[in-house]
């Protein structure tokens, strides 16, 4: 059976008790809001919506500011040894994000897995499993229906969880978190079709703060490369970024050398953002995104069109985050509204 | 009770005027965004002037045009301009005008006198973009809804005594009294030892992600080419090789305890005399650090032991290039 | 599981000097393995080069595949370069490769190939003519067009000497302003192009250099009636991880270092167009 119903105290419990897991939840909503453990004092969260999403989104528990690549050693007369690093991780589960920061995941996992897999996020995915929940009330920026998602959307779930009073519908999704699902199976009622249809539809509602549908918009995105446009959108961008660090899908990174003395030191990765001036700007100064339209166009089409033609689905999981906090009030969706010659 | 509708309109008259008559080429204010109350900057040139009817001036203009000032320096330069700043972004083009970075010629100042600003997210959304704007002594109202000063927590706000900047325009009457009020999230700071101090400190190094919004959005920091930013270095073609190798890097980009400290507490050193507690970094801090707990550490010690009254006089010499006979050696400096 | 980050650590079995010391120095690193090259590659591919506790650069392999070792022409930069261009024979250097795409020189046998390079691009394209070379007899021909500021500035000069001699290869040499002692073309190495005017019956055009020079000799090449498919270049973007993930060197939906640089005209025609030379 992949639907169960249990309580939500169940629930809390059996994480509790899977002992050499972790299991974050998101706790404090706004910029003081973070990702903790679930413990003594921490409860397991029985709803979420826009109004209990931290500003920082989850991907930095698979994918942290700061990872170790290897460690260097130099001889005095030109011997190196290096040692890469282990990227593992304990254990963890995230529990209780909505779609949005749930579906980061799918984004996240087909940009940096395909091909070539990115070590550090590879070894932490492999340990790490999302019990999403399904969002029981939007935000001002929201546009997750836009972008192919909705508040019950289950896309980059291991399991579901949609909440029915003191009650949980619990849907397995992946094998991904069967230690978990085993437990909670056990002595639970199952879930037929028709309910988990009844209690799923509390989640359908209307998600229209822009009313636009992303793939229609693609080929209009593709056309508008040279539009003059993107001066106007950026025009009073500071490029800060914090559009892009906020963002639950965005993965650019940089790796830089630090040395502790003249023979050795570490090679870390941290976020880097396609924001900044310097991001693409070569030692020769050819800097081919010298321009900030340049760059705010960039963040557009790789969230809006790239992704989307390399992967299938889109990068933007319309959280919302980087209308809500961008210090100047850009707005992503009304620039793709706008090029897309909607409304 | 000020009427933000009717200042708005006496703005945008004005505004108009001075576009039309050629006494600008161009208006840098805040304009209405699709997301009222919430605005945006923008410079209104000539052949746009019926955007003057977006301009907007209210509690909720919670940027500053001087940063715009500073971004978009090469577009605007040698152009006549009118900028609307409110009393802190006035205090902030004083500083600029102190380093030579902007010309007072050919700019005309029109100082929107300002109560303090108001979070346009802690009001229910939409409104409609002709609800009333008003404001008193105790807060801001925007339609039927209210909410005190306090409220939105904006600690340079609620400690804000500036109220006589002297521009060639005003707007707006003063509706609350500001004066020199006690900085009490300093004090308690200062009250606390040594040891608390540090974990206070160290959470907020921790917490740092170095997006650098903070100095993105500082009206005063201007520099071309961050001193502490390895990231950011100001070359041409013509650079010589040598002097990409030999740059110093003061503060890796890595983002980690040690380096966020570097980065947040040279940054304030840097603010010493320039920064005028207008707050932006603060509130645009994506992950909530509360900056003016190491800004004012600067700010308090520039105010108390130097006597320096930070953007008060455009042609004062800067803070940190000046010196004065009654100035403090090292003995006296550590109160 | 390999790390892609972690890099092998190889040798320094040369360091020659190309151009004089100066801001605009030149010199080839040879690299070994145990005698061997440390990995194998294919022409127009890179490798991410080490220089610790300052960074990585990826750098052209200017050599065509030997099995006997690596060869990179470093043109001074700034920090990674610098201690680059300072390793000496016998010190140890850390190497990630190859990476990228290359340009598909088997498909262009029984062709005439023409390379063009300006400056220092004159050094992934020693991949392509070197290999011309090694299989001379199995391509129509081999025209290279090369130029620099200066004749201080021509890198591989003893071996185009010994490429004219052979006469295996028609060599244009070209400085962009005029030097007592100097026989060759004065000018862009595009003017020298148009002047010489090779066909483009049967032949493929590569070419690298700066974007100014890749660009307008686009130009002269469709002047000269060559088809956006016989003619290929490197689109270079800034890297980090070679591999695809850091998102900074793409252009569109391509990233450069895994499905780049190399291109021909006619792909770049339909990518973004950021990636048009000298955009």
């Amino acid at each position: 059976m992949s639907v169960i119903r249990i309580t939500a105290d169940t629930m809390e419990q059996a994480l509790r008790e899977m002992g050499d897991v972790r299991v974050l939840v998101p706790s404090g909503a706004g910029r003081k809001g973070t990702y903790v453990e679930l413990g003594p004092d921490k409860k397991l969260p029985r709803e979420c919506g826009d109004h209990t999403k931290p500003s920082s989104p989850p991907k930095g528990i698979v994918f942290p500011n700061n990872e170790r690549l290897l460690s260097y050693s130099l001889g005095v007369k030109g011997e190196i040894s290096v040692k890469g690093a282990d990227h593992s991780q304990k254990m963890t589960i995230l529990y209780g994000t909505p779609p949005c920061d749930t579906a980061s995941f799918r984004a996240l996992d087909a940009a940096l897995l395909k091909d070539i897999p990115e070590p550090g996020y590879a070894r932490k995915r492999d340990n790490f499993g999302v019990v999403g929940m399904a969002c029981g009330r939007q935000g001002r920026w929201c546009l997750c229906t836009s972008v192919g998602l909705s508040p019950r959307s289950t896309e980059g779930a291991d399991i579901m969880v949609f909440p029915d009073g003191g009650d949980i519908l619990v849907q397995r999704l992946t094998g991904k978190l069967d230690r978990l699902w085993k437990i909670l199976e056990a002595g639970a009622k199952t879930v037929s079709d028709h309910e988990l249809s009844s209690v799923a539809h509390k989640y359908d509602f209307k998600v229209e703060n822009f009313a636009f549908t992303a793939e229609k918009l693609a080929g209009a995105l593709e056309k508008g490369f040279e539009s003059p446009y993107w001066k106007e959108f950026s025009e009073r961008c500071v490029s800060c970024g914090i559009c892009t660090f906020l963002c639950p899908t965005c993965h650019c990174f940089d790796i830089i050398d630090v040395p502790a003395d003249e023979l050795s030191g570490r090679r870390v990765r941290t976020w880097d953002t396609c924001q900044f001036p310097e991001f693409t700007g070569e030692t020769s100064a050819h800097n081919p995104r010298k321009e900030k339209s340049t760059r705010q166009r960039q963040r557009v089409l790789h969230k809006f069109l790239y992704h989307y033609q390399n992967h299938g689905h889109m990068m933007c999981t319309g959280c919302g985050r980087c209308i809500r906090y961008c210090p100047v009030d850009i707005n992503i969706a009304e620039g793709v509204m706008k090029l897309g010659g909607v409304k | 009770m000020r009427d933000y509708r009717a200042e708005t309109s006496a703005l945008r008259q004005l505004c108009a005027g001075l576009l039309e008559k050629g006494t600008v080429d161009v208006v840098v204010a805040w304009t209405e965004g699709e997301d009222f109350p919430r605005v945006r900057e923008m410079a209104i040139w000539k052949d746009r002037a019926d955007l003057v009817q977006t301009i907007t001036w209210s509690p909720f203009c919670t940027t500053s045009t001087v940063t715009y000032l500073k971004k978009n320096k090469a577009a605007l330069a040698g152009k006549k301009i009118a900028v609307v700043v409110k009393d802190c972004d006035f205090q902030a083009l004083n500083v600029l005008l102190q380093e030579y970075f902007v010309k007072r010629e050919n700019m005309v100042i029109i100082g929107a006198r300002c109560d303090g600003l108001a979070e346009a997210d802690m009001f229910p959304r939409p409104q409609g973009p002709d609800t009333a704007m008003t404001s008193d002594a105790e807060g801001v109202h925007l339609g039927n809804e209210s909410r005190r000063w306090e409220d939105f927590g904006f600690t340079c706000c609620l400690t804000c005594s500036y109220d006589h900047m002297k521009p060639d325009h005003t707007v707006g009457e003063y509706g609350r009294k500001k004066s020199k009020t006690e900085w009490k999230h300093l004090s308690r700071i200062l009250a606390q030892g040594p040891e608390e101090r540090r974990e206070h400190y160290s959470a907020i190094f921790e917490a740092c992600i170095r997006c650098y919004a903070c100095r993105e959005v500082c009206p005063v920091c201007a520099c071309v080419e961050c001193a502490i930013d390895p990231g950011e270095r100001a070359i041409t073609p013509r650079t010589p090789p040598a002097d990409k190798a030999n740059a110093p890097s003061w503060a890796s980009r890595e983002r980690h305890i040690s380096e966020n400290a570097v980065y947040l507490t040279t940054r304030a050193m840097h603010m010493a005399g320039r920064c005028v507690r207008c707050g932006w970094c603060e509130r645009a801090c994506p992950v909530g650090l509360p900056l003016m707990d190491i800004l004012d550490l600067t700010n308090d010690a520039v105010g108390r032991i130097y006597g320096y009254e930070t953007g008060k006089d455009p042609s004062a010499a800067p803070f940190l290039v000046s010196y004065a006979e009654s100035d403090p050696d090292d003995k006296g400096a550590h109160q | 599981m390999t790390d892609e980050y972690v890099p092998v650590i190889a040798e320094i079995t040369d360091n020659r000097m190309e151009t004089p010391p100066g801001d605009r120095s030149i010199r080839t690193l040879r690299v070994q393995k145990d005698g061997h090259a440390p990995f194998a590659h294919k022409s127009g591919q890179c490798a991410m080069l080490s220089s610790f506790g300052k960074g990585e650069s990826m750098i052209s392999i200017a050599c065509p595949p030997n099995g006997e070792y690596l060869e990179f022409s470093i043109l001074l930069q700034g920090a990674v370069t610098t201690s680059l261009q300072y390793l000496e024979k016998g010190e140890k250097i850390a190497l990630r490769g190859p990476h990228g795409n290359n340009f598909p020189v088997d498909e262009w046998k029984g062709k005439r190939i023409l390379v063009t390079g300006g400056g220092i691009g004159i050094a992934p394209l020693r991949s392509v003519y070197g290999y011309v070379l090694q299989h001379r007899e199995q391509f129509a021909g081999l025209d290279i067009f090369y130029g620099a500021r200066s004749s201080a500035d021509l890198v591989y000069k003893r071996e185009f000497d010994e490429i004219m001699k052979s006469g295996k290869a028609s060599v244009h040499l070209s400085i962009d302003r005029a030097e007592p002692g100097w026989n060759h073309f004065v000018g862009f190495v595009a003017a020298n192009l148009s002047r010489v005017a090779p066909s483009p019956q049967n032949a493929i055009a590569v070419t690298c250099g700066p974007p100014i020079h890749i660009k307008v000799t686009l130009e002269k090449l469709k002047a000269l009636g060559f088809a956006d498919e016989q003619i290929y270049t490197t689109l270079e973007r800034k890297m980090k991880c070679g591999f695809g993930k850091c998102g900074r060197c793409n252009i569109g939906n391509i990233y450069t270092c895994t499905k780049g640089p190399v291109f021909s005209y006619a792909q770049i025609k339909k990518m973004m167009p950021e990636g048009m030379p000298d955009r």
